[in-house]
């Protein structure tokens, strides 16, 4: 694009005013300061029009004008925000006001200039260093997206790929991203034998620090798993390795269990997790948290307990973004939410499970406007008697 | 997930009322407002919860950040009013022996008084 075509401008002037609609069309008309040229000046008289006349006649910039009373009330932060978003916003206020032009350029303006002291340069002037300023960050936001996009990626490929061979038992797992990276991780270990450990953790703080605590803690746990002799001594080693560095109050809560295929022995340690459900007939016990999350305490005092899966048994692992899942409401999707699901699908495998689980808490916070957290769910099911 | 804080100020500490959920940024409001209090001088604080329908793990890292912060100040921080949901998460994080909990507003503020009177 040469420099003369960059410079020729489409105006969108929102201004209710007929008065200053003429006067504010005629500083354009005059301002020709070198590199810059109004090609056109579109007009609308309230902001609601702008988002169309934006879209159909691809105007360059906007001219957001503002009378004093409007200015005053604070009604038009909201018309910033979401211009801002389609192309650069000029103020032109009737009220000259530091606090009021410190909110707009807060909400997204990129200049605030009051309507009484308009000259055509300085009008000229903001247009040009506006425009640049908002194709700057654009670029700035689109680096960020797609760097956001690769580690998103890198976390997926810290996933298990496949399922562990386990005699007997179906093993299953769902994770649902909330965001681009997050801080839910699940992992299974072979540790030899017929031993397989499972673990289902959430590092607190969402984005890159939950992201980088989350990839911190899985890859300790991978090289650690196969040389502690029980998931006690485990979650301690993992503990005194986060706790390397205590600049932040991050903490990371833990399901970590190891499971003897031939027996049906489970063994775990809840560190500060939500507690997991073990379902055998008509029968269900929950396996509640026995210490606190890692990386918060030296020494904590966690312990360790044994179930047994028997043939039809099912456990179900999950995170707190699952029963934490509120609608529009504010209901939450609890562990309630997750049994129902459970008592749909009495026969489903695993995997199918999993993904039911997360399906439903995620389709249940849809109406809720807030963001979601992470969903992640892990299932095991017995099916030959251990 | 507007929090809204309201804030009681006492002779010698200080009552925030909160209003809302305690996730997402709503935890980085809670702390800043907490910095403010500790710039003032006023670092005996009580969160009243009783208002807040839960608490995400963010903000509960917050919560033991400014815990560490008002101490290091030569304050605390005191919580009273947990709700049901608020109170199992701090069952299961273990924290409930970390905090300092109240049922009374009563309680809370007398336990203030005694420690100054000891």
């Amino acid at each position: 694009m040469s420099s003369q075509a960059a410079a020729s401008v489409r105006v969108l002037l929102v201004e209710s005013d007929g008065d200053d609609v003429a006067r504010v069309s005629a500083l354009l008309e005059e301002a020709s300061a070198p590199g810059f040229r109004t090609a056109e000046v579109v007009h609308v008289a309230q902001a609601d029009a702008a988002p169309a006349e934006l879209d159909a006649r691809q105007c360059d910039v906007v001219l957001l004008g503002l009378s004093r009373t409007v200015a005053r009330s604070g009604a038009a932060f909201d018309d910033i925000h979401r211009l801002n978003r389609m192309a650069p916003v000029v103020v032109l206020s009737g009220l000259d006001d530091d606090d009021v032009a410190v909110r707009a350029v807060q909400r997204g303006a990129q200049d605030y200039l009051v309507k009484d002291r308009l000259t055509p340069d300085l009008l000229a002037r903001s247009i040009r260093y506006a425009r640049e300023r908002h194709r700057l960050l654009a670029e700035q936001t689109r680096r960020l997206q797609h760097e956001l996009k690769i580690a998103a990626f890198v976390q997926q490929s810290f996933l298990p790929s496949r399922m562990p061979a386990a005699p007997g038992h179906d093993i299953g797992a769902h994770l649902h991203a909330s965001g681009q990276v997050g801080g839910d991780f699940y992992d299974f270990i072979e540790l030899g034998g017929d031993r397989v450990a499972l673990a289902l953790g959430d590092a607190s703080g969402k984005g890159i620090p939950g992201a980088i605590l989350m990839a911190e803690t899985q890859g300790v746990l991978r090289a650690e798993a196969a040389g502690c002799a029980t998931p006690l001594e485990l979650v301690r080693t993992l503990n005194r390795a986060l706790l390397h560095d205590r600049s932040q109050d991050r903490f990371v809560t833990l399901f970590y269990g190891v499971l003897e295929a031939t027996t049906g022995r489970f063994t775990f340690v809840n560190a500060g997790h939500p507690r997991a459900v073990l379902q055998e007939g008509d029968t269900e016990s929950t396996l509640v948290s026995t210490g606190p999350p890692l990386r918060l305490f030296t020494d904590a005092a966690w312990e360790e307990r044994t179930v047994r899966l028997h043939a039809g048994a099912r456990l179900v692992v999950y995170s707190d973004g699952v029963t934490e899942a509120q609608d529009e409401d504010e209901r939450f999707f609890d562990l309630e939410g997750v049994r129902a699901v459970m008592a749909e699908h009495p026969d489903c495998p695993a995997a199918e499970l999993a993904r039911r689980i997360c399906h439903a808490a995620e389709r249940f916070e849809r109406g809720n406007p807030d963001p979601g957290d992470d969903k992640t769910v892990v299932v095991i099911q017995a099916t030959e008697p251990g | 997930m507007a929090l809204r804080i309201g804030q009681r100020d006492f002779d010698q500490l200080t009552i925030l009322d909160l209003h809302g959920k305690l996730a997402g940024e709503a935890g980085d409001a809670l702390a800043q407002r907490i910095d403010d209090l500790i710039a003032v001088g006023r670092t005996r604080v009580i969160l009243n919860l009783r208002n807040v329908s839960f608490i995400d793990s963010a903000a509960l890292g917050e919560l033991l950040s400014k815990r560490s912060s008002l101490r290091d100040a030569g304050g605390q921080l005191k919580l009273l009013h947990l709700t049901d949901r608020v109170w199992d998460l701090m069952v299961t994080t273990k924290l409930e022996v970390v905090f300092e909990t109240f049922r009374s507003e009563a309680e809370a503020l007398r336990s203030f008084e005694q420690e100054s009177a000891s």
